[in-house]
C-alpha cells in the first residue's frame, strides 16, 4: 500500500477550494455558507422532447454551479473564486446571477440583494476593469501559501497578466 | 499520522445528504480501497466527531476522504466545532468525479 501521491508525481492539491474555504472562515465567520451551489431550473425547458427519468437525472447534473453563496442578514454574496483572476470569472458570475431567481432550492432568498464577488489572489487589471463595469466586486486576498502555489505553476503561468490588448492575429 | 481504526468512511449516494453537528475533528491519513478496481492506497482523511443524536450507532464520527470535500470544509471547522452549527454535506455525481456541496448554518438565526 502506498501513500498518495506516488513518489515522483506532483502532489494533487485542491488549491481553489482551500482558497475559498479560508477566505470564508476569515472574513465571513458567522454567516451561513453554501458551497458548490447549483443554479437554475432543475429541468431544462425542452419543447416537444420526451426524456426518460434517467435522462432527466443526467440533465440535472448539467446545471451550473457557483463556488459559494454567502447568506448575510441584509444581502447575499455570490462568490466565484480563482487564484489567478480570469475574465471568464466575470461571465460566470453574470450567468449565475441571472440563473439565481430560477433556482428552486434558493427560493426563500429571492428578493434579497445579490452581490457578485470575484475572489482572487492574483489580480488581472483588465479583468477587474471589466468586472467593475458590470457591477462585480473584485476581492483580492492573498492566502499565506500563495508562494507555494506559484512555485507549483509552470513558468509560463507565472507571468503577470497584461492589461493591453494583444490585437488581431497576424 | 494515521487516524485510528475503526474507520467509518462516509459513503453517500448521488444526491444524498448527511446532516451533522461537528464537536471536534482529527486530520490524518486513512487506507481506502476503491471499488472500481484501482489499487488500495492511503489518502488524507478528516474525522468529524458528532453528537450521538446525529448518528444511529457507534462509532460517533465520520471519516471523510474526498480531497475536494476536505479542502472545502477544513478551513471552516474552527468556527463550527462547538457543535451548534448544522453542517449539511450533499454528494453530487458518482465515482472519482463526484463533488460535494456543503451548507454551514449561520452562527445566528438571522442568517
Amino acid at each position: 500500500m502506498t501513500l498518495m501521491p506516488p513518489p515522483g508525481r506532483r502532489r494533487y492539491r485542491t488549491w481553489e477550494q482551500q482558497f475559498l474555504g479560508e477566505w470564508v472562515a476569515q472574513y465571513r465567520p458567522d454567516a451561513r455558507v453554501l458551497t458548490h451551489v447549483r443554479l437554475g431550473p432543475i429541468r431544462p425547458q425542452l419543447q416537444g422532447v420526451t426524456l426518460t427519468a434517467l435522462e432527466f437525472q443526467a440533465m440535472g447534473l448539467w446545471r451550473r454551479w457557483a463556488d459559494a453563496l454567502v447568506i448575510l442578514p441584509d444581502r447575499l454574496e455570490l462568490v466565484e473564486a480563482k487564484i489567478l483572476q480570469s475574465p471568464t470569472q466575470n461571465a460566470q458570475l453574470e450567468l449565475y446571477a441571472h440563473l439565481f431567481p430560477d433556482t428552486p432550492e434558493l427560493a426563500e432568498f429571492r428578493g434579497r440583494r445579490l452581490d457578485k464577488l470575484a475572489l482572487v489572489a492574483l489580480e488581472d487589471p483588465a479583468a477587474t476593469f471589466m468586472a467593475r463595469s458590470v457591477g462585480i466586486q473584485v476581492v483580492v486576498w492573498r492566502p499565506p501559501w500563495i508562494d507555494e502555489w506559484m512555485a507549483a505553476r509552470d513558468a509560463r503561468q507565472r507571468r503577470a497578466p497584461r492589461f493591453e490588448s494583444s490585437g488581431p492575429a497576424r | 499520522m494515521a487516524i485510528e481504526s475503526p474507520y467509518e468512511l462516509l459513503e453517500l449516494a448521488d444526491g444524498a445528504s448527511l446532516r451533522i453537528h461537528v464537536e471536534r475533528w482529527e486530520e490524518g491519513t486513512s487506507p481506502v480501497t476503491p471499488r472500481d478496481g484501482r489499487p488500495a492506497k492511503v489518502v488524507r482523511a478528516l474525522r468529524l466527531h458528532v453528537p450521538r443524536a446525529d448518528k444511529a450507532m457507534f462509532p460517533w464520527y465520520w471519516d471523510l476522504t474526498s480531497q475536494t470535500l476536505i479542502a472545502q470544509l477544513l478551513p471552516m471547522l474552527p468556527g463550527i466545532r462547538d457543535g451548534k452549527r448544522l453542517v449539511t454535506i450533499t454528494k453530487r455525481g458518482t465515482g472519482p468525479s463526484a463533488r460535494f456541496a456543503v451548507d454551514v448554518a449561520g452562527a445566528s438565526p438571522a442568517t
